[in-house]
């Protein structure tokens, strides 16, 4: 029997080219690792055309196309309610129509950048019978009683304004990025998750695939290598011409497909330590992540942008939630936490070298100083 | 009758199926051959008497016995909320 990690990037190397796979695993192991890749629906329809019939499997492609369907159907509301508002659709809710079958991509939720108005569609959205489940400044997460989620953001929230500005004029009638800043939003987003917060996921590079055959070459590099993510954006292609078989892998490729697996068995409590403390000693990494630098304090705390003699305060504040969040948080949450904290990686030299040839070879810059 | 907008039809796995948009119901409703036939004629604004018509001569069967089938086929549609009266 095959290793459910080999054979999970197996099939997804079989979806994206198209050919024939031969399955020998225990299925409910696939299912809930394709669980925690969020990849479920795309598994099912490799096994489906296959000939490999599971219920399961089945099932959730089933589920997929109910909530892709109602997602279609509050999207269609969207347009309506916001018509005379700038907004912008992003993420697997743009990119969904690329993919062979769209409830492929969808995940169930829309998430919408609104330019200028955002209180004012948050209280419409409200209006409409949507419950708002968490809340900060800069975005905001509603659902419907239909299970669809909005999330609303007032901003790119991508923790750098030299990158939030390759995006500063691209509202348009069509509420959708063009295909060519699609794929630089999708390689910045992946920056942002990968450099700070080490989730590793293989649904972007399914992402890219649709992609990166659309866009303008040319404009689309000349503008990652303004931002410095040409090299970044270089590994993104070469991991993709892997999984297509395009490519034999070499370390740095077996290593993400093991930080893959990694991030989703524990929603990246050991990744995010690997990939923040490949470079300190164990008592700089815990200092960092309790006092963050400046830059992704004033994310966190907008009116730091104004106000960065404020910092102290919250610190202190920050600290406040934390202790707050391990006491009362749910227990996935708080095992997440413990997990962090307990992390073996902050005492493993071999697995840290490991990290900073990786991160050196990615183009990832560290952002903790 | 006409169709009701709560439902939308989709082939998904070689399966014809109606997904319900708006209520909280999460699952799907797979259709037989036969259901699917009767639901496109509906939508087509076809009436029972006319669907019976086209089924028995496109089955051969006696008109009594498809008549039987499409009725209940129909109610049960009905009661599902996928088709409406009027």
């Amino acid at each position: 029997m095959d290793s459910i990690e080999t054979t999970i990037f197996d099939i997804i190397s079989a979806y994206l080219t198209n050919k024939e796979i031969s399955i020998d695993c225990d299925f409910k192991e696939l299912y809930n690792l394709s669980n925690k890749l969020n990849l479920t629906s795309i598994v099912a329809f490799v096994l489906n055309k296959n000939d490999y019939n599971n219920t399961v499997f089945e099932d959730s492609i089933l589920q997929s196309v109910n909530q892709y369907e109602r997602y279609l159907d509050v999207r269609k509301q969207m347009d309506v309610l916001l018509k005379d508002i700038d907004y912008l659709y992003l993420k697997g809710s743009a990119i969904a129509k690329y993919y062979i079958e769209p409830y492929l991509r969808y995940s169930g939720d829309l998430d919408i950048i609104v330019k200028d108005k955002f209180y004012d569609v948050f209280e419409m959205l409200i209006r409409k019978e949507y419950k708002c489940i968490t809340r900060t400044k800069q975005e905001c997460t509603l659902i419907n009683k239909n299970g669809i989620t909005i999330d609303l953001h007032r901003e790119f929230y991508l923790n750098d304004k030299k990158y939030e500005d390759v995006f500063i004029n691209e509202f348009n009638q069509t509420h959708e990025l063009s295909d060519d800043y699609q794929y630089i939003y999708l390689v910045i987003h992946t920056y942002k998750h990968i450099s700070l917060y080490g989730q590793f996921e293989l649904r972007p590079y399914i992402d890219l695939f649709y992609l990166r055959d659309r866009i303008n070459k040319n404009n689309v590099n000349g503008i990652l290598e303004n931002v410095g993510l040409e090299k970044f954006n270089i590994r993104l292609n070469h991991f993709l011409d892997v999984l297509l078989c395009k490519e034999k892998p070499d370390i740095y490729d077996k290593l993400l497909k093991k930080y893959i697996i990694m991030y989703a068995e524990d929603h990246g409590a050991k990744t995010r330590v690997l990939i923040n403390s490949s470079n300190k000693s164990k008592i700089e990494y815990y200092l960092l992540r309790l006092f963050q630098p400046y830059e992704l304090m004033k994310y966190e705390y907008p009116i730091l942008k104004k106000k960065k003699w404020l910092l102290p305060l919250y610190y202190v504040v920050r600290l406040f939630k934390l202790i707050h969040k391990v006491l009362f948080s749910s227990n996935g949450r708080k095992k997440y936490i413990i997990n962090e904290i307990n992390s073996n990686f902050l005492n493993k030299p071999v697995e840290k070298e490991l990290m900073q040839e990786f991160v050196e070879i990615m183009g990832i810059k560290s952002n903790n100083k | 009758m006409i169709i009701s907008d709560k439902y939308v039809l989709k082939h998904v796995l070689d399966s014809d199926i109606l997904v319900d948009i708006k209520s909280n119901f999460n699952g799907v409703i797979k259709l037989n051959k036969t259901s699917k036939e009767i639901y496109e004629f509906i939508k087509e604004g076809k009436n029972i008497e006319e669907i019976v018509d086209i089924l028995s001569k496109k089955y051969d069967v006696d008109k009594s016995v498809v008549s039987k089938d499409v009725n209940e086929v129909v109610e049960e549609m009905l009661k599902k909320g996928i088709f409406i009266n009027g």
